[in-house]
């Protein structure tokens, strides 16, 4: 047994070894359609802001996400825009219209940082253009609610060139029931799976060693390997319910108060979009 | 014989579980997931070359006399949509750094073609242009996203088929060879030299 030692000791270290690095600090996913991490929105044009993202959300699916960090942590803010778009898991994963609005304003930059399904409509010109045309100004004068509230409307608009997706809406449903829940963590499916596999592989175990035991030497001595094997699968069946049920309760309320602007599976985010600063 | 039913039993789940541990599904899975990545990566370029031929005739209309870097990047463009590397390919360093080195090229050439057109201020005020430009910078960045995503699933899959247990089902079952993954960006992020007085004097010559 000795001998076995240093091997569990280096299997325990490849496994710590192995766990994924840290990312880099990413403010963590709002409950609503704006994070405004900076503080630089007042406080009655967020509000209205919200309201409208929001309902934007609930009708057409499209998730228009307004982020302002107080610092890219030394990155360029594309490369900030890709990590958050993605950490945050903005838009539906069938539809993919997400689109991040990142204001970043001790580093004077912002982007319109749109997914593939939103690409064709909100180019990288015309994500430029609004930029420019629509937020800078208001930027340079100081009014960064304004700004982006004109940057949001033409975003808008631009979306509304095509025509609501069903796919996308359901998306945003979907996405808004599960909102708050703790998501990540197993599938109630795979714990069945699993739970079902123990089980079934335990009573086979325990039914021949049982069968086993009693023929060799008798019944008394077989007892042991029979409780065991039932205790064990006693274990496995409440661990498999108990984990069922946490998984269930999360969900939690399930009036369509949530927004359905993260969470869908996000994706589509391929470093498309425009920057610019003021 | 009750015994032999149960041992057999239990030779057939530690047989299924040793092969799916060693490399039997973790392997195709990270290679596939490379591949796809490869093909967003051509993807990017092939953008940006649809998007080469447009920006050239934009600026010929309006800085006519800087034919030279014109040139340049047609040449670059013409070199890069030359090399297509399947994704057999993706193991042989040798055909990917072709590969790599003409796409580089064009993104100098770019680079360069970006600097000198900020000296022409009524091209700068056309919105057609600039609109461009904007389009390029986005797939300029598609480029540069798609490589990093690229070389991260490149990553995982040179590391799966090259630790145990994984290793033995890559090299018994699969021969399986570690991708080649995108070196340093090169140009792609340092910004283009400026070099005011001297044109550049040796075009495409690598």
């Amino acid at each position: 047994m000795r001998s076995l030692r240093p091997f569990l000791l280096w299997l325990l270290a490849l496994i710590a070894f192995s766990a994924s690095p840290a990312l880099a600090e990413l403010p963590p996913r709002p409950t609503g359609p704006i994070a405004d991490t900076a503080a630089i929105i007042p406080d009655a044009e967020e509000a209205a802001l919200d309201a409208k993202l929001r309902a934007y959300n609930k009708s057409t699916g499209r998730a228009i996400i307004v982020a302002t960090v107080p610092s890219l942590d030394g990155q360029v803010i594309e490369r900030y825009a890709q990590d958050l778009a993605r950490a945050w898991d903005i838009g539906g994963k069938e539809s993919q219209e997400g689109v991040l609005v990142l204001v970043a304003p001790n580093e004077r930059k912002m982007r319109i940082h749109p997914a593939v399904g939103a690409q064709g409509r909100l180019t990288d010109g015309l994500a430029s253009r609004i930029i420019r045309e629509n937020m800078a100004p208001q930027f340079k004068a100081g009014n960064f609610g304004a700004g982006i509230n004109a940057g949001v409307d033409q975003i808008i608009a631009q979306l509304n060139r095509d025509e609501v997706d069903a796919v996308a809406v359901a998306e945003a449903a979907e996405a808004a029931k599960h909102a708050g829940s703790s998501s990540g963590g197993i599938g109630i499916g795979t714990v069945i799976f699993w739970g079902v596999l123990v089980l079934f592989l335990l009573l086979l175990f325990t039914r021949g060693a049982r069968r086993r035991a009693q023929r060799r030497r008798g019944y008394g001595h077989g007892i042991d390997l029979w409780d065991v094997g039932e205790i064990a699968a006693n274990v496995a069946v409440n661990v498999a319910i108990n984990s069922v049920f946490d998984g269930g309760g999360g969900g939690g309320g399930d009036s369509d108060g949530g927004f359905g602007g993260f969470g869908g599976g996000g994706g589509g985010f391929d470093g498309g979009g425009a920057s610019g600063d003021w | 014989m009750a015994v032999s039913t149960t041992v057999r039993f239990a030779f057939v789940a530690a047989a299924a579980a040793s092969l799916a541990g060693c490399g039997i599904n973790s392997v195709p899975t990270a290679e596939e997931n490379a591949k796809a990545r490869w093909a967003d990566v051509q993807n990017a370029y092939q953008r940006r070359a649809d998007l080469v031929p447009n920006l050239v005739e934009t600026v010929k209309a309006g800085a006519a006399s800087e034919t030279q870097i014109l040139t340049q990047v047609t040449q670059a463009r013409a070199a890069a949509t030359s090399i297509n590397i399947t994704t057999d390919d993706l193991s042989n360093p040798e055909e990917f750094k072709k590969f790599q080195d003409s796409q580089n090229q064009l993104t100098q050439a770019l680079g360069q073609l970006r600097t000198v057109v900020e000296n022409y201020p009524q091209l700068q005020s056309q919105a057609g242009f600039r609109e461009l430009m904007a389009e390029l910078s986005g797939t300029e960045n598609r480029v540069s996203e798609a490589r990093r995503d690229y070389n991260t699933a490149v990553q995982s899959y040179n590391t799966t088929i090259r630790t145990f247990p994984d290793a033995i089902g890559a090299k018994i079952f699969y021969g399986a060879k570690p991708m080649t993954p995108f070196a340093a960006e090169a140009g792609a992020q340092t910004a283009p030299k400026v070099d005011f007085g001297a044109t550049p004097a040796a075009p495409a010559a690598k």
